[in-house]
């Protein structure tokens, strides 16, 4: 219940930012389409709170995600200053020594880990880089 | 039946080096989440530069064929869709593949796909001037009533709940605004420099279906569940085989929509695949199967998506009108070659048009071939640990995004917009209506917009956008389709 108001609450904010946004500005003929839009977004979430909802049970464990958010937001941030193949093989490499179950020091790269995560980027690297010539990030390496 | 006295220039060496290659090529291309057959296409064209035009239009022809299908085998295999062409085989698809019948969803996706492309070339050898004719009758009135068809679908597909599913379409119709009026061209919206060029159709597509994928392959770790890509049960072919040709309604109407979605000019394959799906659903005796691992489901996305190949290349071969984005990039390809389409391609160039699309026909074949033999080796992509999937999935997204326009805005949004999608499907929301919004946004605004231009001019906005017969034919489908699904969520709340 607790959590249904919640998401009831999140949607309505959400459709009132939209309401705004779309009815702020005064160029009504450029934002026709975004206003027809958001009117029916803000009816629906209005709707939302006459009809009851089944509630979701779907787990959700942010400490475990929290590593893997934080890479990924550093993945896009050294993306362009290092090279995209560079990058990915290094996320790829540190991705799974994370999440895999061993017993091991963080600072200790299994063999199989480190070869299977290079063979998959040097693999990407002959097709795409060399054969088909298609355009990636590049930035002090590859 | 000139077409017939083409065939002996498909069977050289050469060319079916070309078509084999082209096939297996496209099917990997296609697999790999980001390379659409727009852009699998279009890497080819450079390598057809020093090709006979016949031999260069024949790789093409297989490529495009090829990556069609084999986008079905990451939606299956991985829940990322390679194109957005088969976001509907995903849906059921995938349910298939975590209950250990990978195999079998990948056996109805081939045979689908040759069943719906050899129907779709067959429509292209035969039907082509009547077609063309109906193509060029497809204005802004019809394509606006063919995105608010698409958009009817909204209210019922991914998503348990209707409410959910509309909300959730329409934030994708909103998230489509953003960049240009398509007619004024004044920015909306473009609050940081990386929104100024819009929201991509493709990165939204990746964004929202690879990253949620991701962050749920991640999260299995703390939960110390099996993998839950883990269990493969091998499935003979031969059974996969007769059942798909039993399921005669599900292949009719994802063939049938196919052809007519592809010679829509501007509507695209993405569609095909989930008007099918809907229709096949809403016609179907249990339609609660569908999203919990029904074959029919996967029949009709996959037919519908591979019909509307040959019938897209109608327009674009009589016309000059491209019938999808991919059909743009091979009307390319046919230029740098210096052939010009019209009414006299079918005259002046008729040998190499000929054996152009009979080897479609052979495309057809060996995409059934390698895609089959593909599948047989399904499991090991199964039992690969999730954070080596998630890793890879995570790489390929990234490299596809940005692949599409060389942007480093496409990868931030794909990015965001799959972070927030991971959030909403905690929630309940599916990606499916949101990317369905965003596909069915520019063609709704823009054909809106300019049939009221037309309307304003002709004094009557209702009359125009209500009146001819293709208009009242998809109105009605429309009013058909909406009263079907009231009726549908109505019947299950009693």
């Amino acid at each position: 219940m607790v959590q249904s108001i919640k998401i009831k609450l999140a949607l309505s904010s959400l459709a009132i930012l939209l309401l705004w946004l779309s009815f702020y500005p005064e160029d009504a003929e450029v934002y026709l389409f975004p206003r027809i839009i958001a009117l029916s977004i803000a009816v629906l979430t209005l709707a939302l709170w006459f009809v009851s909802e089944k509630e979701t049970k779907k787990y959700n464990n942010f400490k475990v995600l929290a590593p893997g958010l934080l890479l990924i937001f550093l993945y896009i941030s050294i993306l362009e200053w290092l090279g995209f193949y560079t990058s990915s093989l290094l996320v790829f490499i540190v991705l799974i020594t994370i999440y895999t179950k061993k017993p091991k020091n963080i600072w200790y790269i299994g063999l199989k880990e480190l070869l299977i995560a290079t063979a998959f980027i040097v693999v990407l690297y002959l097709l795409f880089a060399l054969l088909l010539q298609v355009r990636t990030p590049t930035g002090l390496i590859v | 039946m000139e077409f017939l006295n083409y065939f002996g220039h498909v069977f050289t060496y050469y060319h079916i080096l070309l078509l084999i290659g082209g096939t297996f090529a496209g099917i990997i291309l296609g697999a790999l989440p980001g390379l659409s057959p727009t852009m699998s296409v279009a890497l080819l064209i450079p390598f057809t530069f020093h090709m006979t035009p016949t031999s260069g239009l024949i790789l093409l022809g297989a490529m495009y064929t090829a990556t069609v299908a084999g986008g079905a085998i990451s939606a299956i295999l991985a829940n990322v869709p390679g194109a957005p062409a088969n976001i509907a085989t995903a849906m059921d698809g995938h349910v298939m593949a975590k209950k250990g019948r990978a195999d079998e969803a990948l056996h109805y996706c081939f045979v689908s796909s040759f069943i719906g492309g050899i129907i779709g070339v067959f429509v292209l050898i035969f039907f082509t001037p009547p077609l063309a004719e109906l193509s060029l009758a497809f204005g802004p009135s019809e394509l606006f009533w063919v995105a608010i068809l698409g958009i009817t679908i909204i209210a019922t597909i991914g998503s348990g709940s209707a409410l959910k599913g509309l909300i959730s379409g329409l934030f994708g119709l909103m998230l489509a605004t953003i960049g240009d009026n398509p007619v004024l061209g004044e920015q909306r919206f473009a609050y940081s420099e990386h929104l100024e060029g819009g929201i991509h159709i493709v990165a939204a597509l990746i964004g929202l279906f690879a990253i949620p994928q991701v962050l749920t392959l991640l999260e299995q770790f703390a939960h110390n569940d099996k993998s839950i890509l883990a269990s493969v049960t091998k499935t003979k072919l031969f059974t996969s085989i007769a059942y798909n040709l039993s399921r005669i309604r599900a292949l009719s109407i994802g063939s049938i929509l196919g052809v007519i979605v592809g010679i829509i000019p501007g509507a695209g394959g993405q569609i095909a695949g989930l008007v099918a799906y809907d229709q096949v659903r809403k016609t179907s005796k249990n339609p609660d199967n569908f999203g919990k691992g029904e074959p029919d489901g996967i029949i009709a996305a996959e037919s519908a998506n591979n019909a509307m190949v040959g019938p897209s290349l109608v327009p674009l071969l009589t016309l000059g009108i491209p019938g999808s984005p991919t059909a743009a990039v091979l009307l390319g390809g046919l230029l740098i070659h210096g052939i010009f389409p019209g009414h006299d391609l079918f005259t002046v160039n008729k040998e190499v048009i000929w054996t152009f699309i009979d080897s479609l026909i052979v495309a057809q074949f060996l995409m059934l071939i390698v895609g089959l033999f593909l599948s047989r080796h399904s499991g090991w992509i199964m039992k690969v640990p999730d954070q080596y999937m998630a890793s890879a999935i995570l790489v390929l997204a990234v490299f596809g995004t940005y692949s599409i326009q060389n942007s480093y805005s496409d990868v931030i949004i794909m990015m965001s917009l799959g972070i927030m999608m991971y959030f909403a499907s905690k929630i309940g929301f599916s990606p499916v209506p949101m990317v369905l919004g965003i596909i069915l946004g520019p063609i709704a605004e823009d054909n809106f917009l300019q049939g009221m231009l037309i309307a304003q001019s002709q004094g009557s906005i209702v009359g125009y956008f209500t009146s001819g017969t293709i208009n009242i034919i998809i109105i009605s489908i429309c009013v058909i389709s909406i009263a079907y699904g009231v009726y549908s969520t109505n019947k299950k709340l009693k």
